[in-house]
């Protein structure tokens, strides 16, 4: 999955809703306290979970009780589940928000802010799940899921005070950990961030272990997610998403956690000149995470080409 | 009570024609267009609502005495955005797009949703109240008409936990 790029006038809305919750917050100091964000827009926030039988034993029971009739076919909700994969919830009516307490702590972090975006949202009040007039078009589900995610990214970094920090950082993957550390947020999502920020070509790969493969992987769909800077999807919009892992299985060491390597790697333009970047890989024991970073263009022999 | 006289004569449509600067006159137009509207949604989707739509959006304009480039900048959309639903050539627009134009026309943003196709109009099968939410999961389409069901009387029992 590639990242995507909002409108100017849609990202300058969200942009604009932030920068009046940071203000009403009084502009904190990172990292920034979501309890206080909950308080500000009078949110309320619960957990769930449907992992355990005896939980989803529960809720059949209840559908039971509210006589619905799903619970003739029980397994239908499970593979509901599954195929969903529901991480969090945002329920207008309610004002809550569910999160799914199976998650890591740090990813519960970025799921609460991004529906804390659906909640001030204006027009994601008219495109929500569930009601019974309308259904939303998986085109808008994926849009509005953007906007959220923009905006989580907008709030948890606060705004230019990451970029500014970004911007006169050193651009590898020790710093990525560092601003990590100082904002409060996931390396996955830092690192999306400072890509996204870059003006000159640069790309992250989230991807698993190149040698240590998860059940889960797909040969076909190596990457779990590919970020590119404007500049980068601009130039090489050509780069497949197999020739990328397959240069991360020719430079990793075949070490579990932390840092996997880096290297020199040649990337062809659209034009079909090549130019250098380096990559560096670190794996955090969720994910392997890759920064590739302009160097120049082409003027010596490299180790590997794409 | 007062009947619409839909029998226009020629000289009516010679000075509605010399108001709209000697443009194409479109009595009927609408009817025409939905008739070959209609006869396209199978194939193309479902151009209908676009037209429904475009007619909807220059209709409310003009009723409120506004030229494109003043609603465009009242609702802070493009002029050629606005252009292009109002021609009906818009198949996927913003969500913002349409909540805006709702705002400045006055009409209903959920309608406006559904009409630009970013929602579908559902089925009844139930009669209780909905419950309305966002989730980050996987797309929508990942899920069968019984699973998003079941999905959705899921949600509303976590709710009320």
């Amino acid at each position: 999955m590639r990242n995507r790029y909002l409108s100017e006038k849609v990202a300058a809305d969200i942009d604009g809703t932030v920068a009046k919750i940071l203000k009403d917050l009084g502009n904190p100091e990172p990292p920034l306290r979501l309890e206080l964000v909950r308080e500000v827009l009078k949110l309320d926030r619960a957990y769930y979970t449907v992992s355990d039988e005896s939980t989803m034993r529960e809720l059949v029971h209840r559908l039971t009780l509210a006589g619905k009739q799903i619970v003739k076919r029980p397994m239908l909700l499970w593979d509901a589940i599954k195929a969903f994969d529901l991480k969090a919830l945002y329920v207008p009516d309610r004002k809550r928000i569910l999160l799914s307490s199976e998650l890591p702590t740090a990813k519960q972090r970025w799921n609460e802010a991004h529906e804390t975006l659906h909640s001030v949202i204006p027009w994601h009040e008219y495109l929500m799940h569930g009601d019974n007039e309308q259904s939303v078009s998986p085109a808008c589900h994926a849009q509005v899921e953007s906007e959220a995610n923009f905006g989580a990214g907008r709030l948890l970094f606060m705004q230019d005070r990451f970029v500014e920090e970004m911007r006169s950082s050193p651009l590898n993957i020790k710093s990525v950990q560092k601003l990590s550390k100082a904002f409060g947020n996931t390396i996955t999502s830092t690192l999306w961030r400072t890509v996204e920020h870059m003006d000159v070509p640069a790309l992250a790969i989230i991807s698993d272990h190149p040698h240590y493969p998860g059940e889960a992987f797909n040969p076909a769909e190596p990457l779990k997610y590919l970020i590119r800077s404007r500049a980068f999807a601009k130039c090489f919009g050509e780069v497949t998403d197999t020739a990328l892992f397959t240069v991360l299985g020719q430079y990793c060491k075949y070490v579990k956690r932390g840092p996997l390597g880096e290297s020199e790697v040649s990337v062809s333009d659209a034009n079909g000149e090549k130019h250098v970047f380096h990559f560096e890989t670190f794996n955090n024991t969720y994910d392997t995470l890759t920064l590739g970073t302009y160097r120049a263009k082409k003027l010596v022999a490299v180790a590997m080409s794409l | 009570m007062a009947e619409m006289n839909m029998n226009k004569n020629a000289e009516w449509l010679r000075k509605m024609a010399k108001d709209e600067a000697n443009a194409v006159v479109s009595v009927g137009g609408l009817g025409v267009e939905l008739a070959n509207a209609h006869s396209r949604r199978q194939e193309e989707g479902d151009p209908l609502n676009r037209t429904v739509l475009a007619k909807l959006v220059e209709f409310r304009r003009r009723s409120l005495g506004m030229k494109v480039e003043q609603l465009a900048d009242a609702a802070g959309v493009e002029v050629a955005e606005l252009l292009a639903i109002e021609s009906g050539e818009v198949s996927s627009p913003e969500g913002r797009t349409m909540f805006q134009l709702a705002q400045v026309l006055k009409l209903p943003p959920k309608k406006l949703m559904q009409l630009s196709g970013l929602t579908n109009v559902r089925d009844r099968r139930f009669d209780e109240a909905a419950l309305r939410f966002a989730a980050r999961s996987k797309p929508v389409e990942a899920l069968s008409k019984e699973q998003r069901e079941a999905m959705e009387e899921l949600v509303k029992i976590m709710v009320e936990s």
